[in-house]
């Protein structure tokens, strides 16, 4: 594996987190800024991707039991990932624990799924599997995992966790050149790290239509540079700072939850959703891509995703080898609010 | 464990995790300003009241006028000069201990010049955009707990009359989610209340004890907010040993004069915890500032209110 940053350097005396953009005043709300930054995107996506092409998974479970380590184990053997990619290596697995609540589960990715992709990296023999999140709602991560379930099972697991939101920062050269900020503020864990895994839930977001890996990676960015919430995100537009943070972090792979998701008024208040399934593939755009046409939600509405199209992935179906199970087999339509930033077809 | 036993244990901890001339997030950080100044809070409350901390907690003081920028600003570290919320509480330490470096008036004439970005506020939004608080970055919008910090800060530094105070208790007064308490200061997205947390509830309680004017303790309104929050943090601090927010909610509790009965056994229980996985030097401080809650906001110099139609004598709701 390569690092996955790029022009990193730590930060020298003097150094200063990223401070305001000045995009939208309204941006605190992000859906005037995210509209913008979409439309803004529509020039920039060619048909024919730049020559990305990637393969995606999809496969089907019903239920959170053991028999997830096997299906996920499968599927990454299917996407050529095994033993020899991952034998001696550093894991961090990056669920999705925004804003916890024992009433509504459905929030977070499932403990047993983060177990079992844990597992599966364990068992093809890496060196080390730490858990991180920094979670953009609430500063206490303890109570995040406790409210999760999450804690219990890193506990019996004896799997390590990295708050990152009060982690080490490094500076790393954004290259993304969308958001105004020339330089992102890094967790140091991301750095130590061989493999990045976004763990997401499979979920609709009232601003930016869904919320899955890409989305899932603005939980790296340490919460005291940028806030509770990441507001200096929100102002620089957040489609525009997901396509960033993607650029720059350049995650590996994409494990995403969609055993029950989230529908409605997600990422928080939204109603659980199931869909019985397991996305994942190496490049993060085409798996989410996957991800909406499995959620009857078309990609090319979601901004972030049109903006990364041909520059951090492929987008269109042609362009994205299907793997596993169908996706007309697995379709299950989320319910979107009415206004949640998608863009026009 | 007795409660001397695991205080004694955090407190040994705490100490040996210090870095230099303060603490960090990370046992084996650099020292940053908030570890380093709840840290300080905790030295101030164990040996001793103010006028005779010892020489770490001195230290604190000193290492923090060292960060001091040339607008009056105060970075996370000196490593990272930016953003500038660790001002206030800086401010915080030196007010309420012996003597404020000289570097302090121009800190807090930074802290009263800085104002959250405003703007009308847009449809299905639960709160008063338009009231000036403080952002965790520059030029962002206001938010519960950097504002709370700000007009604590401000309060012990004898400016509880100033308007940019005044303007930070409205904004908490304003933020409260519907069915009470605080969390990051979102209190309704596109039509649906979202959920308070403790550690935000314990942090506006603490500030709103320090700040409100007798005219508003008067007021319904703000009583049935204050009691609001209570209810919540009494309902949902024994189903948490995450140790910011036990710490935070039974700080809160205290500034009001509350304290749940079991409050030594949740403290105890989340300690062991927070010993065990080593989790750094900020949740062991509030925990053992929580342990002495009334002792701990005395060195903070919080002034602590009853609210005697509210709160029965024995400090618990009727």
């Amino acid at each position: 594996m390569t690092t996955p940053q790029n022009g990193d350097r730590r930060p020298a005396p003097g150094s200063n987190c990223p401070g305001k953009s000045t995009i939208s005043r309204r941006a605190l709300l992000a859906g005037a800024g995210t509209a913008a930054a979409g439309v803004g995107a529509l020039a920039w996506y060619g048909s024919d991707e730049a020559g990305w092409r990637a393969d995606t998974l999809i496969a089907k479970a019903p239920q959170y039991d053991q028999s997830l380590v096997s299906r996920i184990a499968r599927g990454l053997k299917e996407l050529g990932i095994g033993p020899s990619q991952v034998r001696g290596k550093r894991v961090l697995l990056k669920p999705n624990l925004v804003e916890p609540s024992r009433e509504a589960p459905h929030i977070n990715t499932h403990p047993l799924f983060v177990r079992a992709v844990a597992e599966v990296f364990l068992t093809l023999d890496a060196a080390q599997v730490t858990v991180g999140e920094g979670q953009g709602h609430i500063r206490d991560s303890w109570y995040v995992l406790e409210q999760s379930g999450l804690e219990t099972v890193l506990d019996e697991s004896r799997l390590s966790f990295v708050d990152l939101n009060h982690d080490r920062v490094f500076v790393a050269k954004n290259a993304g050149h969308r958001m105004k900020d020339r330089f992102l503020y890094l967790p140091q864990t991301l750095r130590d790290a061989d493999w990045i895994v976004s763990l997401p839930k499979m979920k609709t977001h009232h601003w930016v239509g869904a919320t899955l890996s890409m989305k899932n990676l603005f939980g790296v960015m340490p919460g005291i540079c940028y806030g509770w919430p990441k507001n200096v995100l929100h102002y620089n537009g957040i489609s525009k700072s997901i396509h960033d943070i993607n650029a720059t972090v350049r995650p590996h792979l994409a494990i995403v939850d969609g055993i029950v998701g989230m529908d409605g008024d997600g990422p928080i208040m939204g109603n659980p959703r199931p869909a019985g399934v397991i996305v994942m593939g190496t490049n993060l755009p085409a798996v989410d891509a996957t991800c909406c046409r499995l959620m009857d939600i078309d990609p090319w509405r979601i901004p972030y995703l049109r903006m990364s199209s041909a520059r951090l992935g492929p987008v269109f179906q042609r362009h994205i080898t299907q793997r596993g199970e169908a996706i007309a087999d697995c379709r299950t339509r989320f319910r979107l609010l009415p206004e949640s930033g998608l863009l026009p077809r | 464990m007795k409660k001397a036993d695991w205080t004694v244990a955090a407190l040994k901890q705490l100490q040996t995790s210090r870095s230099g001339a303060g603490w960090g997030y990370r046992p084996d950080d650099v020292p940053y300003v908030e570890p380093s100044v709840l840290a300080g809070f905790v030295l101030r409350t164990w040996y001793g009241d103010a006028r005779h901390s010892p020489a770490a907690a001195t230290g604190v003081s000193h290492w923090l006028g060292s960060l001091v920028q040339d607008d009056g600003a105060i970075g996370l570290s000196s490593q990272l000069a930016r953003p500038h919320w660790s001002t206030a509480w800086a401010i915080w330490y030196w007010r309420t201990g012996p003597q404020a470096p000289p570097q302090g008036q121009a800190a807090t004439g930074w802290l009263l010049s800085r104002i959250g970005d405003t703007f009308p506020a847009p449809d299905n939004v639960g709160h008063d955009t338009t009231i000036p608080g403080w952002p965790w970055v520059e030029g962002t919008h206001s938010w519960v707990e950097p504002t709370a910090i700000a007009v604590q800060a401000l309060c012990v530094s004898g400016l509880s009359d100033h308007p940019r105070t005044r303007d930070g208790v409205r904004l908490l007064l304003n933020r409260p989610v519907p069915s009470g308490g605080w969390n990051m200061g979102n209190r309704v997205t596109k039509g649906t209340a979202l959920r308070a947390q403790c550690a935000p509830t314990g942090i506006a309680l603490l500030a709103l004890a320090s700040s409100l004017t007798a005219r508003q303790r008067a007021d319904s309104q703000v009583r049935a907010t204050i009691e609001q929050a209570i209810e919540f943090l009494l309902a949902s601090l024994p189903q948490t040993r995450a140790p910011r927010s036990l710490g935070w909610g039974l700080l809160g509790l205290a500034a009001w004069d509350v304290r749940p009965d079991d409050a030594d056994l949740w403290l105890a229980e989340s300690t062991a915890k927070a010993l065990d996985r080593n989790i750094g030097p900020v949740a062991l401080a509030l925990l053992l500032l929580a342990s002495r809650a009334g002792r701990s906001l005395e060195s903070m110099r919080v002034p602590t209110h009853t609210l005697p139609s509210v709160l029965s004598p024995a400090g618990a709701l009727p």
